[in-house]
């Protein structure tokens, strides 16, 4: 946490003006450069400003629509656009959705030299755990690695992706991690009169019923800004594989699963054996909303999970309303008006 | 104590024949939810599921009833089975460096597993797509085998081990289109092996399966001794060992495919437990072939009850056998060494 | 006594062209003992195979108790012949007892459960060839002599009237070997038959009721160990100059040992001392034709044996015909060979050093001259034979491929000589004996 914090502020922006050619009286030709560490602690220059960027990370698209940058993108990776719903809304929001898709491309598994190359970017944003980093040097053109898991590197993400895209997305960015601090302390200030034993426990399911998330995972840290308690908190790592006997021992108050990979409320609800779980038996189930982005990943739409959690756990006591936060969200950082009608399907606790 | 005990044949056949019954009742009471074994008799022997027992909280008697007793069935069972057929393989192909995965039927169960990961969802659906591809895989290397007129037993090991091969690689290339947020872990989890989730429904086609298969091989045990002389002095001794050895080869893969496609790809219990059970009994199926089933069903509720009681999350089983099995059968290699 | 176990006219193949036993007739009686015996590869397996129900001959067939072999399912044929093995260890280590205890498999029931009676006779099989006290032992930790008992007691165990062994001495110690064939003899005093493959054909004189010798999967002979195990018989199958040592027994004269003789050391000077070697050998070319070989490695001094034999012979008065093929040298190097008449004296170059090697010719190193190999040839053709006819010499393009010096095969193989001197290099020895059993072997060289 520290070290994040430590990037965030010592991270060197330097606009350096070099003045080419020797004479005043001619045209300036002016190079502006930007200087910065990115999340793997790589110093960059990356020439300013930034016309044509690949992204190989879906969740790093997102943060370059967030910022406003979407339309200088000649090629990404998306998160969430894979189904159909996500398909068509990506395709509202950004109507050269289509042409620009890379999945095929472009992942941290794969990433197509030649295709990359033919495309000419100016900079290329990665995930950097990608295990191509040093084929994708070759190429000289300056890579950013994101490293977004947690609330601090996610923020750190947001603020670095606004550099990188100019003073406006900067300031958007800016304006996001405010957004994100806000209803984060608007939450915790009426979750905090809650006792530590009173919060609703919850279990995070992962694609299968029995795989959870762990302590160290960004869904640990939407359930805790929601005012709830991760009942999965003591294990550590990626996805965790339980056996049910460890549910009942946790014994959640609400089961939430994710809105991707096959994963589906009826896995839980229609099996025989879940039933013993307190909160199967009552009906605690849900499905973690999307509208592209699933809102229980290290993503601009995550603040939309904290919202629709703490609705969804604590809707006594916060004043604070799914619908009407996520259309301002949609609105200021997609700049796409959701539908009254989008805004339902997506703010329900009980979808399908 | 027990030693003095052992001296005595009959006791010591006693002693391991009682094993799986042993372990099971102390398996059942084991479990990270904590209930009494007073209170886990008690459940057990109650027919009405938790009617019959308001002191006991209804979670508790579920929990026994459907989620430790299909685990520990399903454990049991498919130990009993990896014994069974790893000491069939092992007389038949005249080497106790085999087990039944010999003709690929894991990696074509694994690949079938897989498959349906990334094409299907439903646990039955990975069931049973394990279950045909790895009876595939042993049905491909016995048509591959047939191409060649020479040394059948040899030629088939060969093609097992091919196809065995040609699946891992297709798996792999699962594994490498697999998305690494949702399939990729799934299918990496089966192919390390698993009990979890394992309910009444799985471990219907495991038990009809392996309880014929195992009293099939019961029937045949004392022909195994023959077939392990090799061929020609199995058919002075009457026997023929090409029908046998066929017959044998589809029980036992049948047996293998039920068992893995329940529970994943588990490494070493075919290999280990007869060489266990040879180091206590002999090298006489007659007695061997029981051994090694209730050998290999107590080791795989050992095991199982590791996987499912140490740490909150599930250890993978494949780790815990090769990680246990391998000392073990170096440690019996060593205390072996005047032949098998 | 009746006939147990007969074979009629059996052949076997393993492919078409590849027949490794032909037309073989065979039977055996209760308590009779059969001893085949044959070189390596000469089909002896094969037959106890056959004979056991493993392979089914091309043609011909095998009775047992007058019903033919293969209308018996495999149990039943288990319970009537038991085939001992050679010698190999099974992987695991079963007990003594366990092995035995599998040679009551065609009598269990089908699951294999050994009743009383079945323990029983296991017992009485282990005491019988007294292995009782090793049955806790593992069979792979035995003696050699000690397994093969106990393949003997699994026979036994087995309770069939005929046990095929194929080899059973084979890796044994003298005294284990004793052992084996003692406890056989015993058994088949008993009623059981034998049919015994062997190496040691001195086993057959003291163990055999008949002897079957096979030559190339050919029947060679067929009868009593007397009568079978003659000294060219044993010549023309092993390739040996055999000798059969005889025994007094109370007044009989018996064979009891065969022994293979060793190429003599003659010198050709002999042939001038009265009751010498060579002395003798042409006194006896008047009663028949007299053969000798002149054996030893290349460069042993074959050739130069011959022409001092020849020239004695001349020097005795003699008349002496047939061919020497001396080598041609340069400067210490064999260069070429030459031939040269010994009826006329005239010599002319046979062949030369090849200039490039070509391994698939039968004479890789030299080039002969087919012209010069004529010639040769025609001096050898002769309508009365002189005293001496020598050869030499004739290699493995005459002995392998029917080339070279065929006349003087073809004389020698219809005896039209009277003394003739062959030189044969060592590697082809055990061919012409086999050719010529009774041919005399002498060692060529100068001392």
């Amino acid at each position: 946490m520290n070290k994040a914090l430590f990037r965030v502020v010592f991270s060197i922006v330097v606009l350096s003006m070099v003045l080419l050619g020797c004479s005043p009286k001619q045209e300036t030709a002016v190079d502006v450069k930007l200087t910065l560490i990115d999340q793997a602690g790589i110093t960059l220059t990356i020439p300013q400003p930034v016309e044509r960027v690949i992204s190989t990370y879906g969740p790093a698209t997102s943060f370059i629509y967030a910022v406003g940058g979407g339309d200088r993108l000649v090629s990404a990776s998306y998160l969430g656009a894979r189904d159909p719903f996500g398909a068509m809304m990506m395709e509202k929001i950004d109507p050269n959705f289509r042409e620009i898709q890379g999945d095929e491309f472009f992942s941290q598994e794969d990433f197509n030299l030649e295709h990359a190359a033919s495309l000419n970017p100016d900079l290329i944003i990665v995930s950097s755990r990608s295990v191509w980093l040093e084929s994708a040097a070759q190429l000289e053109i300056p890579i950013f690695q994101v490293f977004a898991e947690t609330e601090e590197t996610l923020k750190e993400a947001m603020l670095l992706t606004g550099e990188i895209f100019g003073s406006d997305a900067a300031d958007q960015a800016a304006a996001w991690v405010d957004y994100y601090d806000e209803i984060v302390a608007g939450v915790q200030e009426t979750t905090d009169r809650i006792s530590l034993d009173q919060r609703v426990r919850v279990l995070f399911t992962g694609t299968e019923p029995l795989r959870v998330a762990s302590g160290d995972m960004y869904q640990t840290s939407i359930i805790e800004a929601a005012g709830g308690i991760s009942v999965s908190e003591e294990l550590s790592g990626y996805w965790n594989d339980i056996n049910l006997e460890q549910v009942a021992i946790w014994d959640p108050d609400v089961i939430i699963v994710p809105p991707y990979g096959g994963a589906s409320v009826e896995a839980i609800t229609e099996s025989p054996e879940w039933q013993i779980i307190k909160a199967v038996q009552d009906g605690h189930v849900y499905r973690m909303p999307k509208l592209v982005v699933p809102w229980d990943t290290p993503a601009p739409d995550s603040v939309l999970g904290i919202v629709w959690m703490a609705q969804l756990l604590n809707p006594e006591i916060v004043d604070i309303d799914c619908k009407e936060e996520a259309a301002y969200f949609y609105n200021t950082f997609y700049e796409y008006q959701l539908t009254d009608e989008e805004l339902t399907t997506i703010c329900q606790f009980n979808v399908e | 104590m027990l030693n003095k005990i052992f001296e005595r044949k009959g006791w010591k056949l006693t002693f391991i024949l009682l094993l799986p019954l042993i372990i099971f009742i102390i398996s059942i009471m084991l479990g990270r939810y904590n209930i009494g074994p007073f209170d886990v008799i008690r459940i057990l022997f109650s027919t009405g599921l938790g009617e019959g027992l308001p002191d006991i909280p209804n979670i508790a008697q579920q929990l026994i009833l459907r989620i430790r007793l299909p685990r520990i069935l399903a454990a049991l069972l498919v130990g009993a089975s990896f014994g069974a057929t790893g000491t069939a393989f092992q007389a038949i192909f005249k080497n106790p460096l085999v087990d039944s995965n010999i003709l690929g039927v894991t990696s074509g169960a694994g690949f079938g597993a897989s498959l349906a990961i990334l094409l299907l969802s439903e646990q039955w659906q990975i069931q049973v797509s394990a279950f045909i591809f790895g009876l595939l895989a042993v049905f491909l290397a016995f048509l591959g085998s047939r191409l060649y007129k020479s040394t059948p037993i040899l030629v088939l090991t060969l093609m097992g081990i091919l196809i065995g091969s040609l699946f891992s690689s297709l798996t792999a290339l699962l594994k490498y289109v697999a998305d690494p947020l949702d399939a990729l872990p799934a299918i990496t989890f089966w192919l390390l092996g698993s009990l979890t989730g394992i309910t009444w429904d799985n471990i219907g086609v495991l038990g009809v399966v392996t309880i014929i298969g195992v009293i099939f091989f019961m029937m045949i045990r004392w022909r195994l001794n023959i077939l392990s002389l090799g061929d020609s002095e199995a058919k002075t001794l009457g026997i023929n060992p090409t029908s046998n050895k066929v017959i044998i080869i589809i029980a036992a893969t049948l047996m293998t495919a039920a068992a893995v496609s329940v529970s994943g790809v588990i490494g070493w219990v075919g290999l280990v437990i007869p060489h266990a059970g040879r180091l206590l009994v002999g090298p006489n199926h007659k007695s061997l072939l029981p051994v090694s089933v209730c050998l290999g069903a107590a080791y795989m509720m050992i095991i199982d009850d590791i996987a499912r009681t140490l740490l909150p999350g599930e250890i993978p089983l494949g780790v815990l056998t090769g990680l246990i099995g391998v000392p073990i059968l170096i440690i019996l290699m060593r205390r072996n060494r005047t032949g098998w | 006594m009746t006939v147990y176990l007969s074979a009629q006219n059996l052949s076997y193949a393993y492919s078409p062209g590849r027949t490794v036993l032909h037309d073989i007739s065979l039977s055996v009686k209760a308590g009779e003992t059969l001893y085949v015996l044959g070189r390596n590869g000469g089909g002896k397996t094969t037959l106890l195979s056959c004979l056991a129900g493993l392979l089914k001959p091309g043609t011909g067939s095998v009775r047992i108790n007058d019903k033919n072999l293969y209308n018996y399912n495999g149990s039943e044929r288990a319970q009537l012949i038991g085939l001992i093995p050679q010698m190999h260890l099974p992987v695991f280590a079963y007990s003594v007892e366990e092995m035995v205890m599998m040679g009551r498999t065609p009598h269990l029931n089908w699951m294999g459960a050994p009743s009383f009676e079945d323990k029983r006779v296991v017992e009485e099989a282990m005491e019988q060839v007294g292995i009782s006290e090793l049955r806790e032992q593992p069979y792979i930790e035995i003696s050699g002599g000690e397994r093969q008992l106990t393949l003997i007691a699994r026979g036994l165990a087995q309770q069939c009237q005929v046990l095929l062994m194929d080899e059973p001495t084979a890796h044994l110690d003298l005294s284990n070997q004793q052992r084996v064939l003692e406890i056989v003899q015993q058994l088949k005093l008993k009623g059981l038959s034998f049919i015994i493959s062997s190496h040691a054909p001195n086993d057959a004189f003291g163990f055999a009721d008949r002897v079957l010798l096979l030559n190339d999967g050919w029947v060679m002979d067929y009868g009593s160990p007397e009568d079978v195990l003659t000294e060219v018989m044993l010549s023309s199958v092993y390739g040996i100059q055999a000798e059969v040592v005889y025994a007094h027994d109370n007044g009989f004269k018996v064979p009891r040992a065969i022994v293979s003789r060793r190429p003599s050391n003659v010198a050709p000077e002999s042939i001038n001392e009265p009751g010498g070697f060579l002395y003798k050998v042409f006194e006896q070319r008047l009663s028949s034709p007299q053969l000798l070989i002149v054996t030893g490695l290349s460069g042993a001094g074959k050739t130069t044996w011959c022409s001092r034999l020849a020239k004695f012979a001349k020097a005795r008065g003699f008349s002496v015909e047939g061919v020497l093929s001396p080598g041609i040298f340069e400067t210490g190097k064999k260069t070429g060979i030459s031939v040269e008449s010994l009826s006329t004296g005239e010599a002319k170059q046979l062949a030369s050093l090849r200039d490039s090697e070509n391994a698939k010719l039968a004479t890789p190193r030299w080039s002969f001259s087919p012209e010069i190999l004529e010639w040769a040839n025609q001096t050898l053709i002769q309508k009365d034979s002189k005293d001496l006819l020598v050869i030499d010499e004739l290699g493995p393009l005459e002995f392998l491929q029917g080339k070279g010096l065929t006349a003087g095969l073809d004389r020698i193989d219809a005896g039209q000589y009277k003394v003739a001197c062959a030189v044969v290099r060592s590697s082809l020895l055990p061919k012409a004996l086999q050719r010529w059993p009774k041919a005399k072997v002498i060692h060529g060289s100068f001392q």
